[in-house]
């Protein structure tokens, strides 16, 4: 068993949000759901004010609401410790999304990327159009990422939700999910935290840390240490 | 535009491209069903065809005259030597049999952006006319299904683009060496539903 | 034989018929469901280069089936740590944007404006550029080829050869580029007061203190990954002080936020100095001392200038006794809306850390109409804590050895060579546009001045003009009067991806190849103090019918002008334009592009050749590793010989002196005379020293009450990317700021006061716009304050960019609709901040 999990340095974060968009593109997520974002906070009154940015994603807890809450066993825990949902056992009844108190599982009510299927152009066989660009590059999003496929739905269709996996398809490979891979500041480290020699460990013995809605008893696995 | 008959027009039409795919297929046991499923289908959609399919019927209903099919089906569309009427678009469209002509990585596009990859068990290439009835096929059964019109414009723009462009000199070819009326009604049938 | 229906359902499930009125899944035979999940869809990363902001990272684009899938920094690139910040990734976004322009089209109504659809219609690349060069050889008929006009915009290493060359030996003096709307101004800073006019690099890695003048370094302009990589460990050694109207990502992050009033930054940097003179803080080392080693610098008293002995510097009495004497922190306070005490405490920290402090100009600062000297105080104060060139401090770049264009000279003809003799569109070099770029009168473009020139046929008409890679309709303030002097020419071209706003106005749009991954090209840039030069690699093969544009197009222009007997052009690439590996002139656009390509970068891929920086194994290489790196820059390098008039970094410019006395001459006055024609407060010798100068602002405050600030936001590819859905989506980023919004920032007291709540739809009007957009009540900006991110507002350009582009209806409103049209006139820069407007809000 291993229990992997992801240290976000705060002090190093920019709040750029390269690691939301990232993830975006790396899981062919549709416009409007976030497998990993953000929250802000602006506080204080001017002058004295100061601007907080906590990057989220799926805390793949030790005691996963959204696995308890799910009746058909689609949602799970894996033994690496992730929480990974079944997409073919998936019944889209919206359990786990109540269930998780972190906001990080989306619905696909629709279709997904609907904007590649759009045929309309703005002028007319002057400018492309969503569906022609897709039927050019052969994909139902051109920049269709093929890897995502190999654990996962390439892409989750209508009625069933999706959600982070930390890449699990990358892990395979012994790389890093691309959030972290791909954050300028290296403010996200992904490891194991059943390894008491792993940087994650050591980071969060360092440095001391902090966890979204500990309170809630699902034992999140992103630790954030150190202050924006 | 989702009356009844709009639905059950668009089910029939779909059904016929699929068995139509069917018959294409190397002649076997079920040719009966699927040519009384395909009278059906033909009775409310074009029923001037029907004495075609009747006589498909009477071609195929022994042992024996399968095996006149079999041999005739194999000169038409598998070889050994040149195929009378090879069954591929790139043959007709790229000038030559080309299994990665760009008219082929066209066609699998067109699959790919429907979320199809070739099945394992077919082992002909894309461009085959099987694969793309039966693409014409699930585009209509998308439709029928979710209500998006989108595969109904994929459907045609398949069409428009790839497979009309060379249907017409497929079967012209089936209709010329065919020994059998059994694939010259064929070809006829494709020709009257694909104009 | 009749079936039953009962028979039919069961026959349907083997044969995948469909039954009218139930839904089943469609049953395949030959094809199948789902992707292919087996793992053979290996990729490449393949290397090329970023150009969503001027940092111009090195990255790589991995490439599975002829798709570009995903970006990430090229790993051999030092300058940016391997890394890319979020723009990269728009790119991909961008490359496959829906609504790029497909095909060439020609304009069929000839009428011209916001409001009337061009009805461009598809036409052949061999007709466009027909079209096209029957216009250029008609003003060669005529006798006026300097009536034809180039407008670069975003370009390559490659641009001089339609951007010089081309314009050149047709016979036109207007090649105009877009520099003076994006940051001449802070140039000017470093130029008069050490002779360097570029960017500057800074030793972040060993600093000890950061001042920010407007630099928001972790999300904008320049250097954007590196800084964002290094940024935790400056904050653990350093001390960040973010000076900015607006709390900006890099402010969030800071120590000290100085929320300065806009254009009020000059005020903070003279009592900086003077707190660092008074309190005897300078670095005595670069500046040296008085002579007996007792601090004179005494609040509004004037010092004998003999007195002190000065060693790399000039003219710092000087400074103090036109300048600095009375320019006190409780002064400045009160200008600056900033307490003396947190002046002071910066102050004494800045100078405490010297020379291991960094004092780091932006346009912010510098871009406003009287920034020129504000670019040159906030610099000084470099100087005043010796860390110009130093360990920790403000850094040259070292060179990069790639090739210049070939001379075109013997290629111009007579009609071309008295063509070009004609003074530029741009009314550069007259009295009120010194652009003292380099120390020469007129040596720099004044971008924005040119559709004024245009409009008012000022020195003369221009009846034609080919733009490239810019939008000056939306990216130039007083953008309305690009739409007027578009509206009323006679013939543009415009090489675009996008049908952009500058696109409703030509009679030829031809599609661009987007830079990132369909063009073969080059750039070189630096940061994190090594120099280097990129390749910019076609990564897949383009799904529309594009050119590059700066070189097929060129060529197939030349092609066709020698047939229509003016073959000089085409004599000149194929003259002197040869790949060097092969030695053969190129035959075809794309001959012509690679072999200018390798010939201009052959210095830095040919092993054969010294320099100092990496080796690379020959063209292949320098493909493969995408870039090549130069050797970190020697400290203290011009310490001995700056390149200024008197050897020394000058606190008291004599060679803006000289610049100022020769451009008064050349335009028959003098020095004072100029300054009030710029728009400048000083008179006499307080023009050659950095000073403070009240900021200009347009508007009254009894109509106007509120100052307007604009700002530049983390995901902008040079407002080219509001037309990506992750561009949308995540414009939250910048601090205060709402996904698939427009906003300016209000400060809640102000709200509150005009009842106005965040998500209200308001009207904002400056004396020569106006514009709607969302409220955003904001703590991060000052009362009487309003500020706004520039990059949406597009009325054209797509889909998502636009609001509804048919109805010409903007998501949000452009800021340079409501920023008037003014400039830093010494440097030619356009003036867009500094609060250079006041604004009046209504709920629209």
């Amino acid at each position: 068993m291993a229990r992997y999990g992801m240290v976000i340095d705060l002090h190093k974060c920019v709040g750029c949000g390269a690691c939301g968009i990232a993830c975006k593109n790396e899981n062919n997520v549709d416009q409007g759901m976030f497998w990993a974002h953000h929250l802000k906070r602006t506080t204080g009154v001017f002058p004295n004010v100061s601007y907080e940015y906590v990057p989220t994603l799926c805390n793949h807890c030790d005691n996963a609401a959204c696995v308890k809450a799910c009746p058909t066993k689609a949602m799970y825990k894996d033994d690496k410790g992730l929480t990974l949902h079944n997409p073919d056992k998936c019944i889209g009844c919206k359990s786990c999304m109540q269930a998780c108190p972190y906001d990080v599982i989306n619905f696909n009510s629709k279709e997904p990327h609907a904007f590649w299927r759009d045929s309309t152009s703005l002028i007319d066989k002057g400018t492309g159009s969503g569906q022609e660009t897709s039927q050019k590059t052969g994909q139902k999003l051109p920049y269709y990422n093929p890897e995502r496929a190999t654990t996962y739905a390439g892409i989750r269709p209508k009625g069933i939700v999706e959600k982070c996996t930390l890449c699990d398809h990358r892990l395979a490979k012994d790389e890093q999910p691309y959030c972290a891979y791909s954050c300028p500041s290296g403010a996200r480290i992904v490891g194991d935290f059943d390894d008491p020699t792993s940087e994650v460990n050591k980071l969060i013995a360092q440095y001391g840390y902090k966890q979204l809605k500990p309170h809630a008893g699902t034992k999140p696995k992103v630790f954030y240490i150190r202050h924006f | 535009m989702t009356s009844p008959t709009y639905t059950q027009d668009l089910t029939l039409t779909a059904n016929a491209y699929k068995l139509i795919s069917l018959l294409f297929g190397p002649p076997s046991d079920g040719l009966e069903e699927v040519l009384t499923h395909l009278e059906q289908t033909l009775a409310i959609l074009k029923p001037k065809l029907i004495p075609l399919v009747n006589e498909m019927k009477s071609l195929s209903d022994s042992e024996s005259k399968l095996e006149d099919l079999t041999v005739d089906f194999a000169k038409l569309f598998i070889g050994p030597f040149d195929l009378l009427a090879p069954p591929y678009g790139s043959v007709y469209l790229d000038g030559q049999r080309r299994v990665m002509g760009d008219s082929t990585v066209k066609v699998l596009k067109f699959y790919r952006q429907a979320g199809l990859n070739l099945s394992d068990e077919f082992k002909e290439p894309p461009d085959h006319i099987v694969t793309e009835l039966e693409f014409m096929y699930y585009l209509m059964a998308k439709h029928i299904e979710t209500g998006d019109t989108h595969w109904l414009l994929m459907k045609e723009e398949f069409f428009e683009d790839y497979l009309s462009q060379w249907i017409k000199d497929f079967v012209a070819r089936i209709q010329e060496n065919a020994k059998n009326n059994f694939y010259k009604n064929l070809a006829q049938i494709s020709l009257e539903l694909f104009s | 034989m009749e079936m039953t229906r009962r028979r039919f359902l069961q026959a349907s499930a083997a044969t995948g018929l469909l039954v009218a009125g139930t839904t089943g899944i469609p049953a395949l035979k030959a094809l199948a469901e789902g992707e292919n999940t087996s793992a053979s869809v290996e990729g490449k990363w393949l290397s090329t280069l970023c150009q969503g902001c001027t940092t111009w990272c090195a990255m790589q684009a991995y490439v599975v089936e002829g798709r570009v899938i995903k970006v990430r920094g090229n790993p051999n690139s030092k300058a940016s740590h391997g890394k890319v910040c979020p723009r990269a990734h728009l790119a991909i976004q961008q490359m496959y944007d829906p609504d790029r322009v497909k095909v060439p089209m020609k304009r069929t109504n000839p009428k011209k404006g916001r409001n009337e659809d061009p009805k461009f219609v598809p036409i052949t690349w061999e007709e466009a550029i027909d079209t096209i060069t029957d216009k250029m050889m008609e003003l060669r008929k005529n006798n006026e080829p300097e009536k034809y006009v180039l407008m670069r915009g975003r370009y390559s290493g490659m641009a001089d050869i339609l951007y010089d060359a081309t314009t050149k030996i047709f016979g036109s003096p207007n090649n105009i580029s877009h520099s003076a709307i994006c940051a001449e101004a802070e140039k000017f800073g470093p130029y008069y007061t050490e002779a360097y006019w570029d960017y500057r690099d800074y030793d972040l890695a060993e600093t000890e203190y950061v001042l920010l003048w407007g630099a928001d370094p972790v999300a904008s302009n320049r250097q954007v990954p590196h800084a964002i990589n290094i940024w935790g460990k400056v904050l653990d050694q350093a001390t960040v002080v973010a000076i900015d109207p607006r709390l900006s990502a890099s402010a969030a992050k800071a120590q000290e936020w100085m929320p300065v009033i806009p254009g009020e930054d000059g005020a903070l940097a003279v009592a900086i100095a003077h707190v660092i003179l008074s309190e005897g803080l300078w670095n005595k080392e670069f500046v040296g001392d008085f002579k007996d080693g007792v601090n004179l610098f005494k609040k509004g008293q004037t010092v004998s200038e003999e007195l002190f002995e000065e060693k790399l510097t000039f003219g710092i009495v000087k400074w103090w006794n036109l300048e600095l004497k009375d320019r006190t922190p409780e002064w400045a306070a009160e200008r600056a809306g900033v307490p003396a005490e947190q002046i002071i405490r910066v102050a004494r920290g800045f100078a405490k850390a010297a020379p291991r402090a960094i004092s780091w100009l932006s346009p912010g600062a510098s871009m406003q109409v009287r920034g020129a000297y504000t670019a040159m105080a906030s610099h000084a104060l470099n100087a005043l804590v010796g860390s110009v060139e130093n360990i920790g401090g403000t850094l040259r770049g070292s060179s990069v050895p790639t090739g210049k264009i070939p001379s075109y000279a013997d290629y111009q003809d007579d009609l071309s060579k008295k063509g070009t003799k004609n003074k530029k569109i741009d009314q550069r070099g007259t009295k009120e546009f010194p652009a003292l770029k380099d120390g020469k009168s007129g040596g720099g473009v004044v971008t924005n001045r040119v559709a004024d020139g245009m409009l008012d046929k000022d020195p003369y008409e221009i009846k034609m003009a080919l733009a490239y890679w810019c939008n000056f309709p939306f990216s130039c303030s007083g953008a309305q009067r690009w739409e007027k002097a578009l509206e009323q020419l006679p013939f543009l071209v415009h090489i675009t991806t996008n049908p952009s706003e500058m696109a409703q106005y030509a009679d030829i749009v031809l599609p661009a190849a987007f830079h990132a991954f369909e063009k073969w090209a080059f750039n070189k840039s630096k940061a994190n103090k090594i120099a280097f030069a990129s390749i910019q690699q076609r990564v897949v093969e383009p799904i529309w019918d594009v050119r590059i544009d700066e070189t097929e197009i060129t060529w197939m222009i030349a092609e066709s002008l020698a047939k229509k007997g003016f073959p000089n052009l085409l004599d000149y690439f194929k003259n002197e334009i040869k790949d060097p590996e092969s030695g053969k002139a190129p035959t075809t656009p794309m001959e012509f592009n690679m072999a200018l390509l390798k010939q201009l970068t052959q210095n830095v891929w040919d092993p054969s050749k010294e320099k100092k920086g990496d080796t690379l194994n020959g063209w292949q290489d320098f493909v493969d590793k995408g870039v090549w790196n130069s050797v970190e820059p020697d400290y203290f390098k011009n310490w001995d010989k700056f390149g200024t008039e008197t050897k020394k970094f000058e606190f008291y410019s004599e060679t803006l002196k000289k610049a100022l006395n020769g451009h008064a001459e050349k335009t028959k006055t003098n020095v004072d005379d100029v300054m009030q024609a710029t728009k400048y407060q000083a008179r006499g010798e307080l023009a050659f020293v950095p000073h403070y100068e009240e900021p200009f602002r347009w508007g009254e405050e009894s109509e106007y009450p509120f100052i307007f600030f604009e700002h530049r936001s983390r995901l902008n590819r040079e407002a080219r990317s509001a037309n990506t859905l992750w561009y949308q989506e995540f414009k939250d980023v910048d601090p205060g700021d709402e996904a698939w919004d427009d906003v300016a920032k209000i400060n809640p007291v102000d709200g509150a006061k005009l009842g106005i709540k965040t998500g209200d739809k308001i009207r904002i009007t400056s004396p020569t716009g106006s514009i709607t957009c969302s409220a955003k009540l904001w703590e991060g900006v000052r009362p009487g304050t309003v500020g706004k991110c520039y990059g949406q507002g597009h009325w054209a350009y797509g889909k998502i960019a636009a609001q509804d582009y048919n109805k010409r209806t903007p998501r949000g409103g452009n800021n340079n609709e409501i920023l008037p049209s003014d400039f830093e006139r010494l440097s030619g820069s356009t003036a867009r901040h500094g609060g250079v407007t006041r604004i009046k809000i209504e709920k629209a």
